[in-house]
């Protein structure tokens, strides 16, 4: 039994937490809820959802190609940008990590592009790559030459460019990365000295290893964010994926056929699909990570 | 092995705090020597000069025959271990202390043989397969002082390498680190704030503060003929009881005299000699808990017995600590006696003056 | 203690407070937006709200004519709002689905296509058959067929649009031909596009003589205009997969790109990597770096609306209109990419004062002209009423004429006024860019197009009817 007090204190409490509470429920979970339902059914918002069975999950497997195209699209994003941002992040926290004059200043510049809206970076992008006119292939023409290829106007050139791309977005991780740095014992590097380890030995044998906690966390969110790949390509392909579906991103086919064709069961069904693969990623990673990564100290 | 000599050691850091100063010290081949000091002595830094971690400000440094002050941490043939242990997570205890010699390219085999001998040595064999995670805090001490081991180095440097364990097991540590230098007959360099494991540990003590070094003495030399006020008060414990006052000398007696007037000591005929300089000027008297004794026991001398009120009794068993209050002054007094006294009521203890310190109050040498 | 129990009683005060603002600030109805509405809210009249599908100047003379409807009676006041066109269905869709709808609302075509078998509208069945100047019979022939949905009146049209060939009058000097002279056989259109292509030294394309699909994709009228059909009214589905009319199309649109080796019998012929780099370096659409405004493509299908963009963005281009070459032995045809009208949701809180709006638009003012005749004069669209369109303001000027022509001359093709309209649109573009990048053939491309279009509607076929009576 609670006391008057506890009872007292129990009733603050939810009153305080109330305004999350409220909007858990009725924003996250009953659409989470809900949207296993729809999946089920032929839904266009309007009408009420007809049940159908497992005819979204039938059609996406057997009878869609784009779906397929878009999660192999984002696969392939995924595998390339995810690694590719958290050895960028990392380096480039490493070399923020010296102690130079100045360390604030380069640490900020590094930082901002991440906090410049995702829309606005993507727009300036579509000019740096434009093909023509852009200030990239300008350049590679002047200083070498080179006729640049069309960035993401060509079929093989449009998903390296995003992934290139992604790398603007580092800022996040490297901020964690400095913190993770900020945490490695000196004594380590110190001990390693006295071992005999040269640059490159203390990097894999100390900043790696006890940065392992940090790469872990990078790469989850990393790896949840880049299934989740939508705002960029939506904002430079005006949605389309173009070129030939070569960036028809998953997310940015379940928003089509939610939003353009009204098929909001049959983009639920691709909503859980995505779930399914984000989470065989996710606890993949996690029961991988036992072996990998190192918690020093208790 | 290696003697090591450091000459005029000097270091400054960035910012103008100079952790050393002008620092002179001898550690022979096979000694085991102690630095010890309060934190902030500049005893860690010096250490660590030693090892090539901190860059020296002006000075020398030999270990052996070689100027070492430019060769890097990993040419000069020292193992170190740290306070914290630093091991190296990701690795099993066998590999932690192989990691060294695979650097440096030892055969394997070789490197197998050495990290066996020291892991039985220091009785850590069944650990080799773990990591350092699954390992209490002795022994991720020994895995770490182990891997200074297998390294075979001319001369072997710990920083503090007991401060992280509980106290039961830092006594028995103690032992095993003393057990080892018998063993390696190698030479060792020990930083230690405590002043027990100082006592207990070294062929010589070098006391430092404020990075000078007062004394470098064997503990027992330390211990009766400290050279000023501060390493009389620093070893030993409970520590030296400081008495200020000044010294009247009249019809061939000394007398101390303390600053309230209130206690008058005779100072016994065979330390006249020394005190001659002094007579008449402030000086301090120290004189250890163990020389403080029951009125009326045979060392009592004559003349030479102070009264002061009983604040606080520590029965050790054997001997009791008191704890007094002479005239404002705190002192402490160690009694072998079966009569507890009580609290709060005077009590007359005789001072045995021929064991008594006099340091000069104002250079606060010690005068004799 | 008892500072404690304050402390907790100025929160609880402030917790109130701050839930009742939120109350306050949900609830509160419908805020005036200016004085002018403030007037008439107090003058007893009823306040509607009209969204315009469109932005900029379309809506500001919209705006002129709404303000022009308050100042003409006095039992309905109108506040216009500009959506624009960026996820117009998302916001038509929640707002009506919602019952949160405006009470009139301009949408295009193929959303209307898109809701109406939703019972999201008002039919306006009725109010048309009281409107005699909203007659059918009044409009273009091809105006109504391509809004009826379920045998029901769901939109009032406003604008329509025709698409012609426009041609850059320089470049043809430039290249030497007749600037007068437009192609008039599909043949003649290849011929000059190779003519009026120019390119790099290293091959890269400097200026472009014509691409089918620029500015946008148009494979839906290069298929009707080749023959084919794309959608069979009569069975309610896609049979493009098996008609070699489509297929054709699709291979001629494949055509451009089957180059760099400029040879024989196809000298316009490009690399196909060339033609995405520079179709994606081209300038702004609405901005004077518009590539025909500069000269960078020759020759573009486009609509009448550029008889007011192309004064306003490059004033000084010269350029002609030609109906769109067509291939020999087909009928040549014309093409209405979009009506735009305007609808009444179905949850509209005020749907006679929305009636007696659309009443006032598409009667003559005493003595004058529509209101909706005026709209497009001032937007350059085309109006939908035959009567309107025959007005001097459209017909005197020349290359206007041209457009409207199109509607009285030729048989219009438009696309099919079903729900998965969008989805079929967004098929034939996907397939033909794989057909023009080299990724599929022109026949796979069709079944493609047909599969996909086939599946969704056979989908919505299976679903019970219902909530068109709600």
């Amino acid at each position: 039994m609670m006391t008057r007090m506890e009872k007292r204190n129990l009733a603050m409490g939810l009153l305080f937490a109330s305004p999350w509470v409220l909007g858990f429920l009725v924003f996250t979970l009953y659409p989470l809820i809900m949207s296993i339902y729809y999946s089920f059914t032929s839904f266009n918002v309007v009408q009420p959802a007809v049940w159908v069975g497992l005819d979204n999950y039938r059609e996406l497997f057997f009878k869609d190609p784009v779906f397929w195209t878009a999660l192999y699209n984002t696969l392939y994003f995924t595998l390339f940008s995810v690694p590719l941002c958290l050895a960028s992040g990392l380096g480039i926290a490493m070399l923020l990590n010296q102690k130079l004059p100045g360390q604030s200043v380069f640490r900020t510049l590094f930082f901002l592009p991440s906090i410049v809206p995702i829309v606005a970076s993507a727009v300036l992008w579509l000019w740096v790559l434009n093909p023509e006119s852009g200030l990239v292939n300008s350049l590679l023409m002047q200083w070498f030459g080179i006729q640049g290829p069309g960035w993401i106007a060509s079929p093989e050139w449009s998903k390296p460019s995003l992934i290139l791309m992604s790398v603007w977005g580092i800022g996040g991780a490297m901020v964690i990365f400095l913190a993770g740095l900020a945490d490695v014992p000196p004594t380590l590097y110190e001990v390693a000295e006295l071992d005999g380890a040269g640059a490159w030995a203390k990097f894999r044998h100390v900043t790696l290893p006890m940065l392992t906690p940090t790469i872990l966390f990078n790469l989850v969110m990393g790896l949840i964010s880049s299934f989740q790949y939508f705002t960029q390509v939506y904002v430079m392909t005006g949605g389309k994926g173009t070129p030939v579906d070569t960036t028809m991103f998953y997310a940015l086919y379940l928003y089509r056929n939610s939003f353009y064709y009204l098929r909001m069961g049959y983009a639920s069904a691709m909503a859980w699909m995505l779930f399914m693969v984000i989470l065989a990623a996710t606890v993949g990673v996690l029961v991988s990570s036992r072996k990998w990564v190192f918690y020093h100290g208790e | 092995m290696a003697r090591v000599e450091i000459k005029n050691l000097n270091k400054v850091f960035p910012g103008g705090i100079q952790a050393v100063k002008n620092a002179n010290l001898v550690v022979e081949d096979k000694e085991f020597v102690v630095l010890v000091g309060p934190s902030g002595c500049g005893k860690s830094t010096t250490l660590r000069m030693i090892a090539g971690l901190e860059e020296v400000s002006s000075g020398d440094i030999h270990i052996g025959d070689t100027l070492v002050n430019d060769v890097p941490p990993k040419n000069r043939d020292i193992a170190m271990v740290f306070q914290n242990y630093a091991l190296y997570p990701h690795m099993t205890v066998y590999k932690n202390m192989a990691f060294g010699l695979i650097l440096r390219k030892y055969p394997k085999k070789e490197i197998d043989r050495r990290v066996r001998e020291a892991a039985e040595i220091l009785g850590i064999t069944a650990l080799l397969d773990r990591r350092p995670k699954a390992l209490s805090g002795g022994q991720r001490q020994r895995v770490a002082v182990g891997r200074a081991i297998v390294r075979q180095p001319k001369v072997f440097l710990f920083d503090e390498p007991l401060s992280n364990l509980d106290a039961k097991l830092r006594v028995q540590m103690r032992t095993e680190i003393s057990k080892l230098h018998h063993r390696l007959q190698s030479t060792m360099i020990y930083v230690t704030h405590d002043q027990v494991e100082a006592m207990t540990m070294g062929d010589r003590i070098v006391v430092m503060l404020d990075g000078v070094i007062q004394q470098v003495a064997p503990p027992l030399q330390l211990y009766h003929h400290p050279v000023n006020k501060f390493v009389a008060g620093f070893i030993g414990s409970p520590p030296m009881n400081m008495v200020e006052g000044r010294l009247a000398g009249e019809n061939g007696t000394v007398h101390f005299i303390d600053k309230n007037d209130a206690v008058c000591l005779t100072v016994p005929p065979e330390r006249h000699a020394a005190l001659k300089g002094h007579l008449g000027k402030k000086v301090t008297l120290g004189i250890r808990p163990e020389h403080l004794r029951e009125s009326g026991t045979p060392q009592g001398a004559e003349g030479a017995s102070i009264k002061a009120l009983i604040e606080v009794v520590e029965p050790m068993g054997f001997e009791i600590n008191l704890y007094l209050n002479l005239g404002g002054q705190s002192i402490t007094a160690r009694i072998n006696t079966s009569v507890e006294p009580t609290v709060n009521t005077q009590h007359v203890l005789d001072v045995d003056m021929h064991c008594a310190h006099f340091f000069d109050m104002e250079t606060e040498n010690t005068i004799v | 203690m008892n500072g404690h129990s304050d402390i907790k009683r100025w929160l609880l005060w402030a917790a109130a407070l701050a839930a009742g603002a939120l109350l306050l600030f949900v609830l509160w109805p419908s805020a005036a937006s200016s004085d002018e509405e403030r007037q008439a809210i107090r003058d007893g009249r009823e306040v509607i709200v009209y969204w315009d599908r469109h932005s900029g100047h379309e809506h500001a003379e919209r705006r002129k004519l709404i303000n022009e409807f308050n100042h003409s009676q006095n039992e309905v006041y109108i506040r216009a709002v500009p959506i624009g066109f960026e996820a117009l269905m998302e916001k038509a869709l929640t707002s009506i689905a919602g019952s949160a709808p405006p009470d009139i609302m301009s949408l295009d075509g193929s959303v209307i296509c898109q809701l109406a078998g939703d019972g999201l509208f008002l039919p306006l069945d009725d109010f048309v058959a009281g409107e005699p100047e909203i007659r059918p019979d009044k409009f273009f022939p091809s105006i109504w067929p391509m809004i009826k949905f379920d045998g029901h009146v769901w939109v009032i049209p406003t604008t329509t649009d025709i698409i012609c060939l426009i041609w850059n009058k320089q470049e043809f000097i430039k290249a030497g031909l007749d600037p007068e002279r437009p192609p008039q056989t599909l043949e003649e259109l290849e011929d000059y596009a190779a003519k009026l292509t120019v390119r790099k030294p290293n091959g890269a394309i400097e200026q472009m003589g014509f691409l089918p699909w620029l500015p946008w994709d148009n494979s839906f009228m290069w298929g009707e205009f080749f023959g084919g059909k794309w959608y069979n009214e009569k069975t309610g589905l896609s049979e493009c997969g098996s008609d070699p009319a489509i297929i054709r199309s699709f291979a001629w649109q494949l055509s451009f790109t089957q180059g760099p080796d400029p040879s024989k019998d196809k000298p316009y012929a490009m690399d196909p990597n060339m033609v995405t780099s520079f179709s994606k370096g081209l300038g702004e659409y609405m901005s004077a770096n518009n590539p025909f405004y500069t000269g960078r493509v020759a020759m573009m299908t486009e609509g009448e609306w550029q008889v007011a963009y192309i004064p306003k963005y490059a004033p000084s281009l010269d350029w002609g209109v030609a109906p769109i070459p067509q291939p020999a032995g087909v009928t040549p045809m014309a093409y209405d990419p979009t009506i735009v009208g305007d609808i009444i949701p179905a949850t509209a809180r005020h749907p006679e004062a929305a009636k007696k709006f659309l009443h006032w638009f598409y009667n003559n003012r005493p003595g004058g002209t529509s209101p909706v005749s005026d709209y497009n004069a001032a937007i350059r669209n085309i109006p939908p009423r035959i009567d309107d369109a025959m007005q001097e303001r459209f017909m005197k000027n020349p290359k206007f004429s041209v457009f409207v022509r199109q509607l009285l001359d030729r048989p219009v093709v438009a696309l099919p006024s079903i729900p998965s309209n969008r989805l079929l649109t967004d098929e034939m573009e996907r397939q033909r860019e794989r057909v023009v990048m080299h990724e599929t053939t022109p026949e796979e491309a069709a079944r493609m197009v047909q599969d996909t279009v086939n599946r969704e509607i056979m989908r919505l076929r299976s679903l019970p009817k219902g909530g068109a009576a709600k």
